[in-house]
């Protein structure tokens, strides 16, 4: 075990690498100079003197090995430049952002597995019912809905023509909850599906019908042996899902003014504010390559048969 | 006079209506061993099942089954899967897959006990102990905490029927015990279904399709053809004197160690399952004549105890 | 509670692929001949009819620029469509010959394609397009850009592990024992043997495309207006969905039924797909 978590270790620390230098290429090769994007961005006029003082002081005129090292070295310390915009320190708006994106994030994935759990379960046991044919439905119908169509949807009949909830979400539950029904509907689609074919194998696996042999009761084995060897692969599911959250949710926050990540990074998109950006993708990727490494040790945790290895 | 601890009469079953099984009639002594032997497809699968009662879709459609004083067919589908998940047992060919494999067997254990409304916790340690005495494994705290998978599949079958001595259970069911196991290990699987006959007095019914497990476990035998009971009696009177012409057949195809070609049987099975008229060995059978495809299936006793659906069989219409 | 399922498979795939089948050919062909169709002219504005209720002239009504809404969803589906197909059908041949080099070659080849891909994928999806499409500005080939950035990993990935597993049956040593090149294998023996599986992935990926890029579009950092796409105009309008709730409902139903069908048409090729594997 301790093995394997520190070969997953030197193999993130590769990854961390690339996805830095990826990062960095990725602003690099950005059309347009720097130096006049931070200038533009602060609303300042742009003249040769200006733009070559700007480009030293930014050290544009060096190599891009330069760059890019100098680039990283801060970002190791934590330092990942300030905003074009505001001058404020990316990493603390960041900072800021994610406390938001996690309210988010852990609220839809709380209201997702409250529904598709059972569901799941029940369209599993009632295989080929009508129940199971109606939720199927329903799960394509709402997986087959765009994140931006689910939430202008919501929007327009529960405030604009029910008048339930405030168009604007404050930053209180109840503002929360809008924008977390618009994440769970596909997410508990996808879910209910993915729940209901893990589950079916292992119904079908013959453990199951030794226990039903044995004269075991339904309820132990559903709960006991089937959710718990389904377990597996449900927690592989849902944290690859909350990774991917935490790199926020960019329609759903721009549209409820949630003040997370997402919505930072349209913003910074739309002021063209490139350190922000920057910061952005680095700083979701590293947390979503997190999580994963999470989910894999504690996948190795759960069943036996890879603990061993 | 033996005692019968399970009689089935007449039994007909099968999935959707589909018979796969007809007319089959034999009884099972207290302690007895019963063998079933046929060809994949024969329905000597299904007759096990049919007997356990707990596969969906499995539907018994005419016949009987008395286990002990309670005719099972009458009862409840509920009920019925309490009463034979007590009683019976059931070993598999597959001998890992009956537990979970990655929880221990004493959780599943202790989940069977509490289903039958059994579980002790103080008098468990001791169960275990002594039923795992009875199969000869020792280590039982290590086994007992350990998962399926960390075992070898004779392990696992042990294990298997260590459950069912706790649970006193009167019949073992087992569908192909032997077949998933290496050469070495199944002499030594038979070996132990025989000591634990004799140890604990439990009845057993295990089909096979290898004839020399049959003949060395079964005290009496039945065979098998297309869901009907070819022959059946004593194991060492059937398969030294076999009178049906497919029983025959079966044991010239059996491979010798002397360098002698086994006689195949010519053709393949039907896997239509049991007809309305007509012998379904007609086709592939060595003595058939014109009347075999028009006659009623009906077991006929030739002396002691041994039977045969063969009309022409020895002592039969000539 | 019975809880031993029947595990028969699912029965009537072919029919269901059949009508689906259909159903994403009349979507096609609709998205085709859509400028035949559009009753009015789907970028003229008008100032005399903003946000009009839908009438006979114009059927779903007009948008806040008195555009007619049914013409542009008509245009839109010819945007949607094309850009979902040509994507997926781009990366697919991308995704699959690099992941065939990968296989076939090996050694330094294998591990420059994999590990880039490993390492892209090791973004979230749409923080990566978001992102690309996002510095790049919008248009069409940008917002595919961002897309097919991450979307010839998952060919890539399934292509080689293909030729992985064929270069190993015996078909094709014969045909390199018979002096066929490398690259005569590859295309005329490999090929034709792992097409299947991948188009089963190709097949699912199409309905995903297509809500990336409304979503990018929906973002303004896609297809943007004037040009007809569905995103772009449910975003356009949603500011005047008191006024004019069909300038919202009309892409919206549209999308919703064209990305259920072509869903609906990955699953069913998934299915057949099964259904054959299992025989």
């Amino acid at each position: 075990m301790a093995k394997y978590i520190g070969k997953r270790m030197i193999h993130l620390v590769g990854i961390m690498i690339a996805l830095s230098f990826l990062t960095f290429l990725l602003m690099y090769l950005a059309p347009g100079d720097p130096a006049v994007k931070k200038l533009n961005a602060q609303g300042i006029a742009v003249s040769p003197e200006v733009l070559e003082a700007v480009r030293k002081e930014m050290g544009l005129d060096r190599p891009f090995f330069v760059q890019y090292g100098d680039w990283a070295l801060k970002v190791l310390r934590g330092d990942l430049g300030e905003s074009y915009k505001d001058g404020l320190s990316v990493a603390d708006k960041l900072a800021k952002a994610l406390g938001y994106t996690a309210q988010l994030a852990l609220g839809s994935m709380l209201i997702s597995l409250l529904i598709s759990l059972p569901l799941g379960m029940l369209t599993a046991l009632k295989k080929d019912s009508w129940l199971d044919y109606v939720i199927r439905f329903f799960t394509f119908f709402g997986n087959s809905m765009p994140n931006f169509l689910i939430s202008v949807l919501l929007m327009y009949f529960l405030c604009v023509k029910a008048r339930l909830l405030p168009v604007v979400a404050d930053r209180s539950l109840k503002g929360l909850l809008l924008p977390a029904v618009a994440l769970s509907v596909p997410m508990c689609s996808r879910f209910i599906r993915q729940f209901r074919a893990e589950i079916l194998e292992q119904l079908s696996r013959s453990y199951v019908s030794g226990a039903v042999t044995r004269g075991v009761r339904s309820r132990y084995i559903l709960f006991r042996n089937v959710l718990h060897n389904a377990s597996i692969s449900i927690l592989t599911i849902v944290s690859l899902t909350l990774g991917s959250l935490f790199g926020g949710s960019v329609v759903v926050e721009t549209i409820f003014r949630w003040p997370g990540l997402g919505k930072l990074a349209m913003d910074s998109i739309t002021y063209r504010d490139y350190p922000v950006i920057q910061g952005f993708v680095l700083f979701t990727a590293v947390v979503y390559v997190m999580v994963n490494l999470f989910t894999d040790i504690a996948y190795h945790w759960i069943d036996p048969r890879v603990r061993e290895d | 006079m033996r005692e019968n601890i399970l009689t089935v009469t007449g039994l007909q079953a099968g999935y959707g209506g589909k018979p796969m099984i007809d007319d089959v009639t034999f009884s099972l002594g207290r302690g007895e061993i019963f063998c079933i032997v046929g060809e994949s497809g024969c329905g000597k699968s299904t007759l096990l099942k049919a007997l356990l009662g707990t596969t969906p879709g499995l539907r018994i459609t005419s016949g009987s089954i008395r286990l002990e004083d309670t005719e099972l067919t009458q009862l409840p589908d509920a009920e019925r899967r309490e009463l034979c998940t007590e009683k019976m047992g059931m070993v598999f060919q597959n001998p890992g897959s009956s537990f979970n494999p990655i929880r221990s067997y004493k959780k599943q254990f202790i989940e069977t006990l509490k289903s039958h409304g059994r579980y002790d916790k103080d008098a468990f340690p001791q169960q275990v102990e002594e039923a795992f005495g009875k199969l000869g494994l020792n280590d039982v705290k290590r086994i007992i905490n350990s998962c399926p998978y960390e075992m070898s599949g004779g392990m696992n079958q042990r294990i298997a029927m260590a459950i069912m001595l706790i649970l006193g259970q009167d019949i073992l069911l087992a569908d192909e015990p032997t077949s998933a196991l290496d050469a070495t290990i199944q002499k030594q699987m038979a070996e132990e279904l025989r000591h634990l006959r004799d140890v604990s007095g439990i009845s057993m019914i295990i089909v096979t399709h290898n004839l020399a497990l049959a003949e060395y476990l079964g005290d009496r035998i039945a065979v098998i053809y297309s869901g009907h009971i070819a022959e059946l009696g004593d194991a060492s009177e059937v398969l030294s004197r076999p009178v049906h012409p497919y029983t025959k057949s079966l044991i010239e195809a059996i491979p010798t160690l002397d360098g002698r070609m086994p006689t195949g049987l010519p053709g393949s099975p039907p896997m239509t399952g049991p007809e309305e008229k007509g012998c379904e060995f007609c086709p592939r059978c060595p003595v058939a004549c014109g009347g075999c495809s028009e006659l009623e299936y009906s077991l006929r006793d030739i002396g002691d105890g041994h039977f045969v659906s063969c009309p022409y069989a020895k002592g039969g219409i000539r | 509670m019975d809880i031993l399922v029947d595990k028969s498979p699912r029965k009537g795939a072919k029919t269901r692929l059949t009508l689906f089948l259909i159903l994403a050919g009349i979507l096609v062909v609709l998205s085709v001949i859509a400028p035949k169709l559009a009753p009015n002219d789907p970028y003229e504005i008008s100032s005399a009819n903003i946000n009009a209720a839908p009438s006979a002239q114009y059927p779903m009504g007009t948008d806040r620029l008195g555009r007619c809404v049914f013409s542009r969803v008509l245009m839109g589906a010819r945007t949607s469509i094309f850009s979902a197909v040509a994507l997926v059908a781009i990366t697919f041949v991308i995704g699959s010959l690099l992941g065939m080099a990968s296989g076939w070659y090996g050694g330094i080849v294998d591990t420059l394609i994999m590990r880039f891909a490993d390492i892209l994928l090791a973004f979230p999806q749409m923080v990566l397009a978001i992102a690309v499409a996002g510095i790049l500005g919008g248009g069409m080939f940008n917002a595919m850009l961002a897309m097919g950035i991450t979307g010839w990993t998952i060919y890539a990935r399934l292509a080689r592990a293909q030729v992985l597993a064929l270069k190993r049956e015996a078909f094709v040593d014969a045909a390199r024992l018979s002096g066929c090149s490398s690259l005569a294998i590859m295309f005329r023996t490999l090929l034709p043997n792992m097409l299947g599986p991948m188009i089963v992935n190709a097949s699912i990926q199409i309905g995903s495309m297509m809500v990336g890029i409304a979503g990018l579009s929906f973002l303004g950092i896609g297809i943007n207006e004037p040009q007809a796409e569905w995103g772009s105009m449910i975003n356009n309008s949603r500011a005047y969905i008191q006024l004019a709730p069909w300038a919202v409902l009309g892409p919206a139903i549209a999308t919703i039924i064209t990305v259920m069908i072509f869903n609906y048409l990955g699953d069913c090729v998934r299915d057949v797909m099964d259904v054959e594997a299992g025989e």
